[in-house]
């Protein structure tokens, strides 16, 4: 190590941050070289020098007031709904999960029941189905009427081809 | 799960893991154990001691936090450091804090601040009271005009005891960046206060 490089560990050699090894070599280069002993006593002065900025101490009620406010923080703080937490939240227990499964199958369950409109065996009154059946012939598309049971039995005796007299007869 | 173990054997780690467990008394030994080193050292980060206050506070809430969360992967000092040590870098980046440091150092707290030694009579006493306190400005000067880097880790290992090893860890970095920062800083403190060596 030359002079310069001994000067960028002069700080450290006084901190005792240097392994063994370095610390003696730098010892070694210090009883030699009086420039990196002049510059070692300016950081060993300036170090000292640190030390006459001094604490300050916390205003008055410091300690109180935080705690207080921490307290405070943690009783209004929402719980989080962060993905990590909900997954944390969800995954971790097997019995939460079960729980929140039985209870999705349940809400199913219960809107079926609760929201019969949705089903279209029972969009059309008996009174409408007859009437349907009578005018069928008006409805052109038959892909409108998605529940065609009450018309099997017209078409239980499928006429004849070509034979539409006995379609009259039959009705 | 070893390297957890290893800070086991730390009390401040022993009483974050108290904490966790719902001893409420275990947060409050941490918290005046440390609010007066964290506010000393936002202090003469950034200058200001009305935001090192709220930032010591900021830190203590995160503390708070991470209650559920927590696990010991460094001594409590050094991952307490390291969420003060971000906090102030955040501060110190913020916009409006740059423009200020601009045209002045600190308009707000660091005056009371240094304007906080008591009133003494005239007389012998009051010029060396006069003196000690030139000599405190001047140093806190001194360190203030360091670049931030140079800053944190001569703060962190001159007036927190920190090794250069733990300095690294707090300020995320290498224990060679530390030593080069040490180095750099106070070549740099000893060249503006070189009047009062």
């Amino acid at each position: 190590m030359n002079g310069h490089e001994i000067s960028e560990e002069l700080v450290a050699f006084l901190d005792g941050a240097l392994s063994v090894e370095d610390a003696r070599r730098v010892e070694k280069h210090l009883e030699r070289c009086p420039s990196c002993r002049e510059i070692l006593e300016d950081f060993r002065r300036t170090g000292q020098l640190l030390n006459r900025w001094t604490e300050i101490a916390p205003s008055p009620g410091f300690e109180p007031r935080v705690l207080t406010h921490i307290r405070a923080s943690e009783t209004r703080r929402p719980v989080s709904i962060g993905f990590g937490n909900l997954n944390r939240w969800f995954f971790g227990s097997p019995i939460r999960w079960s729980a929140v499964a039985a209870g999705i199958v349940l809400m199913a369950g219960a809107a079926y029941w609760i929201f019969p409109l949705s089903r279209n065996e029972d969009v059309l009154t008996e009174a409408e189905k007859d009437e349907m059946a009578t005018h069928i012939d008006l409805y052109v598309d038959y892909g409108v009427i998605s529940h065609l049971d009450t018309l099997k039995p017209m078409d239980a005796t499928p006429p004849p081809q070509g034979d539409e007299s006995s379609i009259i007869n039959t009705a | 799960m070893a390297g957890q173990d290893l800070y086991r054997d730390d009390p401040d780690v022993e009483s974050m893991l108290a904490f966790q467990k719902g001893d409420d008394q275990a947060f409050e030994t941490l918290f005046r154990k440390y609010s007066r080193p964290l506010v000393n050292f936002s202090y003469r980060l950034i200058g200001n001691r009305g935001r090192a206050e709220e930032i010591a506070q900021e830190v203590f809430l995160e503390v708070h936090r991470a209650k559920s969360t927590y696990l010991p992967q460094a001594k409590f000092s050094t991952w307490i450091y390291r969420i003060s040590t971000h906090r102030c870098w955040n501060e110190l980046r913020r916009p409006e804090r740059r423009l200020m440091a601009m045209q002045h150092r600190d308009p707000t707290g660091d005056e009371g601040d240094r304007a906080a030694v008591e009133p003494v009579a005239a007389g012998p006493d009051a010029l060396q009271h006069l003196e000690a306190k030139q000599l405190q400005d001047a140093v806190a000067d001194a360190v203030s005009s360091l670049p931030e880097q140079q800053r944190t880790a001569l703060i962190l290992c001159r007036y927190h005891a920190m090794g250069y090893r733990e300095a690294a860890e707090a300020m995320e970095t290498t224990e060679s960046a530390v030593k080069s920062l040490m180095h750099r800083a106070t070549v740099g403190l000893r060249d503006r206060l070189k009047s009062f060596l």
